[in-house]
């Protein structure tokens, strides 16, 4: 199993997308905001990010765009209320994310990570 | 401006798809059926709208700017804000007399307003082939929608005085929970977007 940075300003959210990923056997650090899921990146090196979009301080989208200058590799699933194409197609701009939309469903979220993680190993 | 017959369907009809979207979120995540009220669209003087909802609600509201300029409230009576919260995970006792709601359930309402809001608010941009920005939602209480809605108009819109609004009331199955939401566009916002509507329903 792997290291997973979940960074969501929801506690809500965030318990549910920690819960399943538990649940799966992985080790999990959390993170409410952009600003500190990127501290978070630089100092546990996750073997995958599981991050929100709309968050006070810095987005999902700043975020993912300062993790891409430090690694093109690093799999990054974003989990949003935001159902928008072009929201989608911005997070592209960054390099491949997958993409799930709220509320998650934990066997499908789980899978994603595995398959991410997988390819990223 | 003036809604043509088949704007006011096609404007109708996404925000039909949009509250069906939110329904089947907020059903995912009670793991209840949501029964819906057919919902309603009007165009009227923003001092002119007025809710049935009362002063005692739960209101999340959220911002929307870009191709849309507007509010959406999803709103509870305090008791159905209560029994949902729980459902999702709030522990503590909750004082509603107090000035503030506890945090706890406060934080829930806000998720699921964002869930909801986000369903319907962004089922309309993707319909209009337009992008439109979200605030970070809101949790209010004891504050009727009118209020609300008036009271979060950013200056530069107060001299608009015309509104579209979109409502529609639901029920949650086998559950002390209903509520009401309520889209307000402004009509300004709208008079490039709502010709696109009929040629967007395959985007939504």
């Amino acid at each position: 199993m792997a290291k997973v940075l979940v960074v969501d300003d929801s506690r809500l959210s965030r318990r549910m997308t920690v819960d399943a990923l538990l649940a799966e056997g992985h080790e999990v650090i959390e993170a409410e905001n952009g600003e500190l899921g990127l501290a978070a990146f630089r100092e546990h090196a996750p073997a995958c990010i599981v991050t929100d979009l709309l968050m006070p301080i810095m987005t999902g989208f700043e975020m993912i765009a300062a993790v891409r200058q430090e690694s093109a590799s690093v799999p990054i699933v974003v989990v949003t209320a935001d159902v928008q194409t072009t929201s989608r197609q911005r997070c592209e701009e960054h390099g491949e994310v997958k993409m799930l939309n709220k509320p998650i469903q934990s066997a499908e979220l789980t899978q994603l990570v595995s398959d991410a993680i997988g390819q990223f190993c | 401006m003036q809604l043509t017959p088949d704007q006011h369907d096609a404007l109708t009809e996404v925000f039909n798809i949009g509250v069906g979207r939110a329904a089947a979120s907020l059903s995912s995540l009670l793991g209840k059926s949501i029964a819906l009220s057919v919902p309603r669209l009007r165009m009227c003087h923003v001092h002119e709208f007025a809710s049935e909802s009362d002063q005692t609600a739960i209101s999340v509201i959220q911002s929307v700017h870009g191709a849309i300029e507007g509010r959406a409230v999803l709103s509870f009576p305090e008791t159905s804000g209560i029994t949902l919260a729980r459902l999702l995970g709030a522990t503590a006792d909750v004082q509603l007399d107090a000035g503030e709601l506890d945090l706890d359930l406060s934080c829930i309402l806000e998720e699921v307003g964002n869930i909801v809001l986000n369903a319907v608010m962004g089922t309309l941009a993707n319909c209009a082939g337009g992008t439109v920005s979200f605030s970070i939602p809101r949790v209010a209480s004891k504050c009727a929608i009118t209020d609300l809605l008036l009271s979060t108009r950013r200056e530069a819109e107060a001299d608009c005085d015309v509104i579209i609004v979109a409502d529609t009331e639901f029920d949650v199955t086998d559950s002390q929970i209903r509520g009401q939401l309520v889209l307000a566009a402004e009509v300004l916002s709208l008079e490039q977007v709502v010709p696109q509507l009929p040629l967007g329903l395959s985007h939504c």
